[in-house]
């Protein structure tokens, strides 16, 4: 681009990419080939089915892989178990109680190594002749972890937490790695666009209505599909109910406002160890929010698979929030399951294509790929972008940026 | 790239000056420069920019950095082998660290803060341990519930060094392994004794003696928390080498730095990232220059808008809007930022939200400034030159959009220069200056990144509407004087393109001031140079008040947007009964 002699103001990069925006295309700046059009996610798409494979990462640094390379698993298996420690609770014994420091441990009750449950006496004096008593505490169940002798401080450590990684895919374990497995297996997965909760395992429930919620004795430990809108009624219900997991097509605006899942759905930020992320009552997986619902086909291939196992994953570092169902020895007509490998079909946005608008003017909608432009397309915006023209049954033809399309199966 | 690497030149340039490949790996866009040896000076030819989410919408570093080269070097007309070996790369991802201030006393609590107020981290509130964080519960409650990814510990006096080690001990003992790494600055060994309790947790001991002990080692712990040096993701090792990815917030701390000595003039440099909000004030002479940064990671043009319209409420950002937009809609949109972050406006009205959330991020921004500066009351530092960067910024499709941004997030007064970041190369500039010394940075490297878009002249004060608020006269070099006058509530561009000059004649209205008082006349000495978009002159008042009542803010709006042609053709139009939209006029 600014190869030659003209290197004077008029040559700099900034100005060429504010004429470039200004004229709308990239080709009125010469020299500049045409690009080919990758600035968009390679998205996956919405539906896959077929042999998948998932990475189950684990971030903990003393993680126990409890899988090796050619293990079987079912979807709710632990394929990983690690420890989560918490801050110990801490009382001021020499404050307190109004000792010197160097005599807090005198009137302590239980020495260090020794077990206390929450609100247990950990240390006490008596005043006035015995008449009164200063008695302080546990804030914490645990052990007495340490008496400070330049504090008199003591402090109670709970007992570590152990926790599981579950398989989330059945399948056949096929890698193992010191930061995660892979597992390969026949699945359904659907793709969600927000979550909340760690992958949660159980037999799958389709709602098809609002009094669909099934009872306790039937609902616990499953995962509750619901292809509507949920309110704060059905939320309530599948809680009571013990799920173990929420699949829905999208959430009330005003029920997520009520319960207040903006922080629960969208953390702020991935907060270090000492603040655990806020954890629902259940695992939530939306596959939709507002105008961008999931298409009648989810569910017509959902339907079928009710009774299977299945998996909910809301939020996990390094994983996107879906629902995966177990399809391997399904005896479903070939005709309407996807044979194996077909997951693989790529994500490219091309014509013929099948794709989901997921944000602008078209959001939700569902249509054909057309074309895919060669050169960068103005929008009413004025904002240059790859793009392509979509078909939408009815709508006719739009262009549609590249970066808002998710491809879908054909 | 072996072949490259192998093949290399057999005259080595020296350091600074010969071609380099750079990425920038921010929350939602990975952007790679390249630079080359253009006439003996290190020019910015290209950048290529793709999302840095892979196709489950996780972060995919490796893939997207390698992509962005790919599309760089198309963009460059260059076959893949000729990327160059050099390679350097910053991250906006993960680089605001939050600092928690355990103090012996509050006053230590403001030394500290001074210290580190030209780092790009977010101060949370202080913990002194004269008040109720002498309750070892307490200070371990605070700490959880603030989350910090740092905590520096102060030892203080001599007198306040014991409280200081029991509040080591108590982070020691009660947080355990969960302890975020800790910076303990003090003197007469407490920074040996903090160390002993410490023992096997992560720590910094820095000695009270040195120039800056906490601002070094905050600034170590933040280069080496940052997400690509801890994890370094598949892929990124070509890229990282044996040199850690450096944090583009300080590069653009050291950029306004940079320009400020350079130009010696005070400069504010606003940067609104995908996830990021940044402030960076760099005032004050030559030599005694103070820099002062304001850092947010929970504000960002497509992250954080949920913040932004927590803390600055819905009316704040309907208020920039010439359309209608309830706070319901408002918030929808806030969350659909979140799932869909690099999605763009599709339509006008998408744009002017996109860009009223902007103004409000940045002066949420702003309004911490004279905190921080410890100006007098909502006084900001005096601001001669002011630079807008970011990928919304950057990427407006008018640059007259960037500017309104700017002066209504801003507001500033009198003359000021106004600059942008058009190829989001200013993280860049900054840390080459650093690593090779501020002369490494040619002035036509800067042209490359960044865009001189004109002056801005606003009268400070209010007068009555309509009445004359500033007569300009601009003497051209080669033509006729122009003589524009601006009536109070309005914002006028007069053009002197890039490359031309004029002088110019300021005549304020009686109740204003253009920097010489009410009323008082001024001819600036210096000559004006030509911008992208000229000379502004924005007399809608300072402070900028908008009118209260809706219709009449929207068509005050309508007014400022159409005078400047910062957007297409605006009018009300009626698209369906009761539902008002502004749209493109064919």
């Amino acid at each position: 681009m600014t190869t030659g002699a003209e290197s004077t103001v008029t040559r700099s990069l900034a100005l060429q990419l504010d004429r470039q925006a200004v004229d709308g295309a990239r080709g009125v700046i010469p020299g500049t080939p045409e690009l080919p059009p990758t600035d968009y996610p390679w998205r996956r798409p919405m539906i896959e089915q077929g042999r998948l494979r998932r990475l189950r990462r684990w971030f903990e640094p003393n993680v126990e892989p409890l899988v090796g390379e050619g293990d079987r698993v079912a979807a709710g298996d632990a394929i990983a178990r690690f420890t989560r420690v918490a801050r110990a609770g801490a009382v001021d014994v020499a404050g307190g109680l109004g000792v010197p420091v160097e005599r807090a441990g005198a009137f302590c009750i239980h020495g260090e190594g020794e077990m206390v449950a929450a609100g247990e006496v950990l240390a006490e004096r008596r005043v006035l002749g015995g008449l009164q008593r200063r008695q302080l505490r546990a804030p914490v169940a645990g052990h007495v972890s340490f008496l400070s002798p330049q504090t008199g401080a003591l402090y109670v450590q709970p007992p570590p937490v152990e926790l599981q990684t579950i398989a989330h895919l059945g399948g056949t374990v096929v890698q193992v790695s010191p930061t995660g497995a892979v597992i390969e297996g026949d699945a359904l997965a659907i793709g969600a666009v927000v979550g909340a909760g760690q992958a949660a395992s159980g037999t799958l429930l389709i709602a098809s209505t609002h009094h669909d919620i099934p009872e306790p004795e039937t609902a616990a430990g499953t995962i509750v599909v619901c292809p509507f809108v949920i309110d704060e009624g059905i939320v309530q219900s599948v809680a009571d109910a013990g799920a173990a997991a929420l699949v829905a097509a999208g959430i009330d605006e005003t029920t997520l406002t009520r319960l207040g899942w903006d922080a629960l759905l969208w953390p702020r930020r991935v907060t270090g160890g000492l603040r655990a992320p806020a954890s629902p009552p259940f695992t939530i997986v939306l596959l939709g929010l507002g105008a961008l619902e999931p298409p009648a086909s989810v569910w017509e291939l959902l339907e079928p698979l009710s009774g299977r196992m299945a998996s909910a994953l809301g939020s996990e570092p390094g994983a996107a929030p879906e629902l995966i169902v177990d399809v391997s020895g399904s005896t479903r007509p070939a005709g309407r399951r996807r044979a194996a490998g077909a997951s693989e079909q790529g994500t490219e946005i091309k014509p013929g294509v099948q794709v989901r608008v997921l944000a602008g003017r078209a959001d939700g909608l569902i249509g054909r790929v057309v074309d895919v432009a060669d050169v960068p397309q103005r929008l009413a915006s004025e904002m240059s972008v790859d793009a392509a023209i979509v078909e939408f049954p009815y709508q006719g033809q739009l262009v549609v940026p590249l970066i808002h399309l998710q491809r879908m199966p054909q | 790239m072996a072949a490259s690497a192998a093949n290399g030149p057999l005259i080595q340039a020296p350091p600074g000056t010969g071609p380099l490949v750079a990425a920038d790996v921010g929350a939602v866009y990975t952007k790679v420069y390249l630079l080359d040896d253009v006439e003996g000076e290190r020019r910015l030819v290209a950048v290529g920019r793709v999302p840095t989410t892979g196709d489950d919408g996780q972060p995919a570093f490796g893939d997207a950095l390698q992509r962005a080269l790919e599309q760089a070097l198309a963009h460059a007309g260059r076959p893949a082998e000729t990327a160059p070996a050099e390679r350097i790369v910053l991250t906006g991802t993960g680089a605001i660290t939050r600092v928690a201030l355990v103090v012996p006393r509050i006053a230590d609590a403001a030394i500290l803060a001074a210290e580190l107020e030209s780092a790009p981290v977010r101060l949370l509130e202080p913990l002194s341990l004269d008040g109720p964080a002498r309750e070892p519960e307490h200070v371990l409650g605070q700490l959880e519930a603030q989350a910090p990814d740092a905590i520096v510990l102060v030892g203080g006096r001599a007198a306040d060094q014991k409280t200081s080690l029991g509040a080591v001990e108590v982070i020691a003992r009660g947080l355990g392994a969960l302890a975020p790494p800790l910076v303990v600055v003090g003197e007469g060994g407490f920074a040996e004794a903090a160390s002993a309790l410490l023992a096997e947790l992560p720590h910094l001991a820095a000695d009270a003696g040195a120039a800056a002990p906490a601002l070094d080692a905050v600034r170590e712990l933040a280069t080496s928390r940052l997400p690509l040096n801890r994890l370094r993701p598949g892929g990124t090792d070509q890229w990282l080498g044996n040199s850690p990815a450096a944090s583009s917030l300080e590069g653009i701390r050291a950029a306004t730095e940079i320009i400020a000595e350079r130009y010696d003039v005070d400069v504010l440099t606003l940067d609104l990232g995908a996830s990021h909000a940044l402030a960076v004030a760099a005032t004050g002479a030559g030599g005694r220059r103070r820099v002062v940064t304001i850092a947010r990671d929970d504000v960002g043009s497509r992250l954080g808008r949920d913040i932004v319209l927590q803390e600055a409420g819905a009316e704040a950002i309907e208020r920039w809007l010439p359309i209608a937009r309830d706070a319901a809609v408002l918030w929808a949109d806030a969350r659909r930022g979140v799932l869909t972050p690099a999605a763009l406006p599709e339509t006008v009205d998408d744009l002017l939200v996109d860009h009223a959330f902007a103004r409000e991020a940045l002066r949420l921004l702003v309004a911490e400034l004279p905190g921080a500066h410890g100006t007098a009351g909502d006084a900001l530092p005096p601001i001669d030159l002011l630079i807008g960067s970011g990928g919304l910024l950057a990427g407006a499709p008018r640059v007259m959009q960037s500017v309104m941004i700017l002066l209504d997030a801003v507001e500033p007064g009198a003359l000021t220069q106004l600059a942008l970041d058009r190829t989001t190369a200013l993280p860049l500039i900054g840390h080459l200056g650093a690593i090779h010394g501020n002369d490494s940075i040619g002035a036509a490297l800067e042209r490359d990144g960044l865009l001189n878009l004109g002056l801005c002249i606003a009268p400070i004060g209010e007068a009555r509407e309509g009445e004359t608020a500033i007569k300009v006269e601009i003497v051209y070099t080669d033509r006729s004087p122009v003589t524009a006058e601006v009536p109070f509530g309005a914002i006028e561009v007069v053009p002197l393109p890039m490359g031309e000059r004029a002088s110019l004649k300021l005549w304020p209205g009686k109740d204003l001031d253009i920097g010489l008082g009410r009323g008082a006349a001024a001819t600036p000495r210096a000559e004006v140079e030509g911008g992208a978009v000229g000379i502004i002159i924005d007399a809608r008042g300072r402070p900028l008040d908008l009118p209260a009542a809706q219709a009449k803010r929207r068509a005050k709006l309508l007014q400022w947007l159409q005078a400047t042609r910062a957007y297409p053709q605006l009018s009300f139009v009626r698209v369906q009964p009761g539902v008002e939209s502004v749209g493109a006029e064919a």
